[in-house]
């Protein structure tokens, strides 16, 4: 029902107006991811707040409905001033969940068609959720990977780890290739309790190795988002002349005749996509695409909805 | 307009290289970046030449830029007066005078003349007005007036083949100014194109023959030149005694035109008959003369061709002057019959004097008769106390000459009864206690004799001193040549085809020291000469000069015009009838065969020495000579000269760089603004 019902506030929500602030363009030329990540959220929230249903967010961050038996003096009467509802705020000691996000820096995340490539895209939602995370009380935790784990930063929930996260987050550079399931595989071993898991990646790799990794973490009790980052010339490729492509990973050549290859292009992305979406569902895993002139609002819903499902 | 160094234009054949660069250069098949080529099926690599031309018209600026840069290096020039410019000026009535004189046969200054014709044609117009003449020592017309320039191009095409006459430039202005009066417009122009020569420049120039409100516009066609040449050639022409010529003596000359002097080393040759005969190597320095001499050549027929030949290191500009022409004739001298009694002293100093000299013309006998009239020209009747008898008379009237020397011995009585001749009076006895003697007080120099006797020998006459004379009795008619003491002394009376000269005193010692005088032999060679009616031929003729052959050598009588003149190119000159005599105006330098009445003759023509001299004449000399001061003119009336090289060729390269800065500017700026040709040639 939550779900419900937070998947068609966050769209009125999209609808409301909140999309010009969270533009990636706009977001990207802030320069300082602090800046950045709470601009998105802050935009986003306010977004909910002024959508018909807000409250949503209240229940979903900071706040959960009165249940019989919760301590009357929990109740946040300035939140039932503006809801009518009752509201009793959730202490931290009530989540501390551990959220990682996983950041594909492999080199094919630093392509880009305009100002925003897929890892500043991705660089930015991620400080965006680690920022939420913060903010409810999570400890949102880092790994950017390519073929192997470049870097982890365990998740906490000190003051000042969040700062720490930002700044890997902003040394990170697009280098490398992608071993996605390897990495998840290696990352397996580093988590210790029941997590969220935000993988933030392009996710070019088979299909079927990628699924079997991710069922591994589903079934051992954690919650995974795929945020599957690509640029819309990936999704729709405009190119109009003969020309020679080249694998930004492995440097491959390969020749583009646009009347012999691009309507295959399409239809074999179009595969891949469905075949990973199909996946995911298949084993209770949120999977959003995200182009990366797309606002970040949705992302964050995305993330606050699988957030939600854990209380 | 023309191009200065025009074979530079060839580089403009490098404009096929942007175009080729434009049809083959190929987009840069640098690979894209694609983050996975996961999903691209794979292809052969297949190759497509563009033949299209990207941009055509940025192909075209660039071809335009190179053309204007190639164009600059070649030197662009307008060749014309600055009015030229002017393209909104009055219609104007232009002479364009060329000179055509021996010193415009230089190579370099003919094709200078072309350039320059081209240039003033080039700035007339379809409604001006023009006149082509050519000089040298006279105009020649050429075309009239006629409108535009179609008939220009033909009529400076024929004037640009120069002669071999002298440069008189007055020739060219008087012309010029003749013409204008039929000139049409009031903007009068005349452009005359020549060397300015200083020896073609007039010491003064009567400016009131110039119509009013002329310009003049000199073009200077002159270049830096060396020229050598023989100038003072002194030849006898005609052999009387012997087989020898005299002694050839000439001078070797060097003239420098804007150029530094030099050393030269040459050689003269002689040649008699195209027989080489002799030579004489010289050196000049640089002050460019040297005087040479021939030994006298033996004549093996009666008449010799001969010729000086001039040959140099370094080689002069102009040959047409390297060779001078003369002629050697043998010739009978003509007879003197000195009539007076042997052993008198005034008969034998008369016939001494006669004798001194080499190469004369005349051969003297003397004697008490009067000998073989037809044998003699001049007889002299030396202090006889009658007149000669009758016969000499009639012999006179046919063109002999009698001198009759008056003495002591004369009977004016018997003189009287002879009205044929002067009569000499009394004898007249100098005798004043100042100065005992008379002296010569009057002298007719406009008279033929004493134009031969020359100042110098007019001077030494006056400073002799005469005891005693005879004084004459002229008539009327007669004419007066020497005055002694206001006394008739030499008188000259005119009879028949011939003349009598009655001189008033003798050649002895004792009427006056006449005999011991420098002036002596001259006087009476001079006298003989003249009583002859003599003309020696000259050795060589002038370009330029009036021909006509004597009937003979005794007389300068009127040819009959039944002759003519073969010249050296082997054309036929007949003579033109125009005037009182016969002539024919000689064109070229050489051998002209003389045909007449079935007899041959042969004449030697030179070019005019002073046409050899190159030196050119200050442009401010000219200006000078054109501005009178004196004349009194409203300013739309003066004669204005353009100043100096007024007809200049005017450079623009630097306005053509300053064209290919300005399109290189545009070209980049433009280029820049072009999207982008990407491999990938995404859409927008």
């Amino acid at each position: 029902m939550f779900e419900r019902r937070f998947s068609a506030g966050t769209r009125r929500s999209e609808q409301a107006g909140g999309v010009g602030r969270l533009d990636p363009v706009m977001l990207a030329g802030l320069g300082n991811l602090q800046l950045v990540a709470r601009t998105i959220v802050e935009g986003f929230l306010s977004g909910l707040h002024r959508s018909p249903y807000h409250g949503f967010s209240l229940e979903f961050s900071e706040y959960r409905q009165y249940s019989p038996g919760d301590d009357i003096r929990k109740v946040d009467w300035r939140v039932y001033g503006r809801t009518d509802r009752h509201y009793v705020k959730k202490f931290e000691g009530e989540t501390n969940t551990q959220i990682y996000l996983l950041l594909d820096a492999s080199r094919s995340m630093g392509y880009g068609d305009g100002p925003v490539t897929k890892l500043d895209y991705a660089r930015m939602l991620a400080a965006s959720v680690g920022y939420l995370a913060t903010r409810q009380g999570d400890a949102p935790g880092l790994i950017t990977f390519d073929s192997t784990i470049r870097s982890f930063t365990p998740p906490k929930s000190r003051s000042g780890h969040f700062a720490a996260l930002l700044h890997h987050l902003e040394s990170t550079r697009p280098e490398g290739r992608t071993a996605l399931s390897r990495v998840l595989e290696d990352f397996a071993r580093l988590i210790r309790k029941r997590s969220i898991v935000v993988l933030l990646s392009d996710f070019y790799e088979e299909t079927e190795s990628l699924a079997r990794s991710l069922r591994f973490f589903h079934f051992r009790g954690n919650d995974v988002i795929l945020f599957q980052i690509l640029d819309p010339g990936e999704l729709e490729v405009k190119f109009t002349a003969a020309t020679t492509l080249e694998d930004m990973e492995t440097g491959e050549t390969l020749p583009f005749a646009p009347e012999e290859q691009l309507l295959h292009y399409q239809r074999a992305i179009s595969q891949h996509l469905d075949e990973l979406r199909r996946e995911c569902r298949n084993i209770y895993i949120d999977h959003v695409i995200l182009p990366t002139h797309r606002p970040l609002d949705q992302a964050l819903s995305q993330y606050l909805s699988t957030r939600g499902r854990r209380f | 307009m023309a191009f200065l160094s025009p074979w530079l234009l060839l580089f403009a054949g490098a404009l096929i290289v942007p175009i080729l660069l434009h049809l083959t250069r190929r987009p840069s098949q640098r690979p894209v970046p694609f983050p996975s080529l996961l999903f691209f099926r794979r292809i052969a690599r297949r190759e497509k030449q563009r033949r299209k031309i990207q941009h055509p018209w940025l192909l075209l600026l660039r071809c335009l830029i190179l053309l204007l840069l190639v164009a600059a290096f070649a030197d662009p020039a307008w060749v014309g007066d600055v009015g030229a410019l002017n393209l909104l000026r009055e219609r104007q009535s232009g002479v364009i005078a060329v000179d055509v004189s021996m010193s415009m046969r230089h190579p370099q200054v003919r094709d200078e003349t072309r350039r320059k014709l081209r240039g003033i044609v080039g700035e007339l117009s379809a409604e001006d007005e023009s006149a082509v003449l050519t000089f040298d020592t006279e105009p020649h017309l050429v075309q009239p007036w006629l409108p535009g320039t179609a008939s220009l191009e033909r009529s400076l095409s024929e004037a640009l083949e120069p002669g071999f006459g002298a440069t008189r430039l007055e020739a060219a202005f008087l012309a010029g100014g003749e013409a204008m009066r039929d000139a049409r417009f009031s903007r009068r122009v005349l452009y005359v194109v020549s060397d300015f020569q200083k020896s073609g420049q007039p010491p003064s120039l009567n400016d009131t023959l110039l119509p009013p409100g002329l310009q003049i516009v000199p073009v200077d066609v002159g270049v830096p030149a060396f020229n050598l040449f023989v100038e003072d050639l002194r030849v006898e022409s005609e052999l009387f005694h012997g087989k020898g010529s005299r002694p050839i003596t000439f001078r070797v000359r060097s003239v420098w035109r804007n150029r530094d002097p030099f050393p030269v080393k040459g050689v003269a040759a002689l040649y008699l008959d195209d027989r080489r005969e002799a030579e004489q190597p010289f050196t000049l320095d640089e002050g460019g003369e040297a005087t040479l001499g021939f030994e006298p050549l033996q004549l093996r027929r009666e008449l010799g061709r001969g010729r000086i030949e001039l040959s140099s290191s370094p080689a002069d500009d102009l040959v047409e002057d390297n060779t001078v022409y003369f002629i050697l004739r043998r010739v009978q001298p003509f007879g003197v019959r000195l009539v007076g009694e042997p052993g008198v002293e005034g008969v034998s100093l008369l016939r001494t004097a006669l004798e001194v000299g080499t190469n004369l013309p005349w051969s003297v006998t003397s004697g008490p008769a009067v000998g073989d009239l037809e044998t003699n020209r001049v007889l002299i009747w030396y202090d006889r106390p009658a007149p000669p008898p009758e016969g000499i008379g009639e012999w006179v009237k046919e063109g002999g000459c009698l001198i009759v020397v008056s003495g002591p011995s004369v009977d004016p009585a018997a003189w009287d009864n002879v009205p044929a001749f002067p009569v000499p009076g009394e004898p007249v006895y100098v005798r004043r206690p100042d100065h005992p003697f008379a002296a010569v007080t009057g002298a007719e120099t406009s008279h033929p004799f004493l134009g031969r006797l020359g100042e110098t020998g007019i001077h030494a006459l006056g400073r002799t001193e005469f005891y005693a004379f005879r004084e004459i009795r002229p008539s009327p008619t007669d004419k007066v040549i020497l005055e002694l003491d206001g006394r008739p002394l030499l008188v000259e009376r005119a009879v028949g085809a011939g003349k009598v000269l009655v001189f008033g005193s003798t050649a002895d010692a004792r009427w006056s020291d006449f005999s011991s005088r420098a002036a002596f032999v001259p006087f009476w060679h001079e006298l003989v000469l003249y009583a002859s009616g003599y003309q020696a031929e000259p050795s060589f003729r002038l370009v330029g000069e009036r021909f006509a052959p004597r009937r003979s050598p005794w007389r300068a009588e009127g040819p009959d015009g039944n002759w003519n003149l073969q010249s050296p190119k082997g054309e036929l000159l007949r003579p033109w009838e125009g005037g009182e005599d016969p002539y024919v105006l000689l064109p070229v330098p050489g051998y002209y065969e003389l045909r007449e009445k079935g007899t041959t003759d042969w004449i030697a023509v030179n070019v005019q020495p002073r046409e050899s001299d190159i030196s050119p004449a200050p442009p401010d000399e000219l200006a000078a000579l054109l501005r009178s001061p004196e004349r009194e003119t409203a300013a739309e009336d003066r004669i204005t000269v353009a100043e100096g090289q007024s007809y200049v060729t005017r450079r623009f390269w630097w306005l053509l760089i300053l064209a290919v800065l300005a399109l290189l500017s545009l070209e980049a700026g433009v280029a820049n603004r072009l999207p982008q040709v990407k491999a990938d040639q995404r859409s927008s």
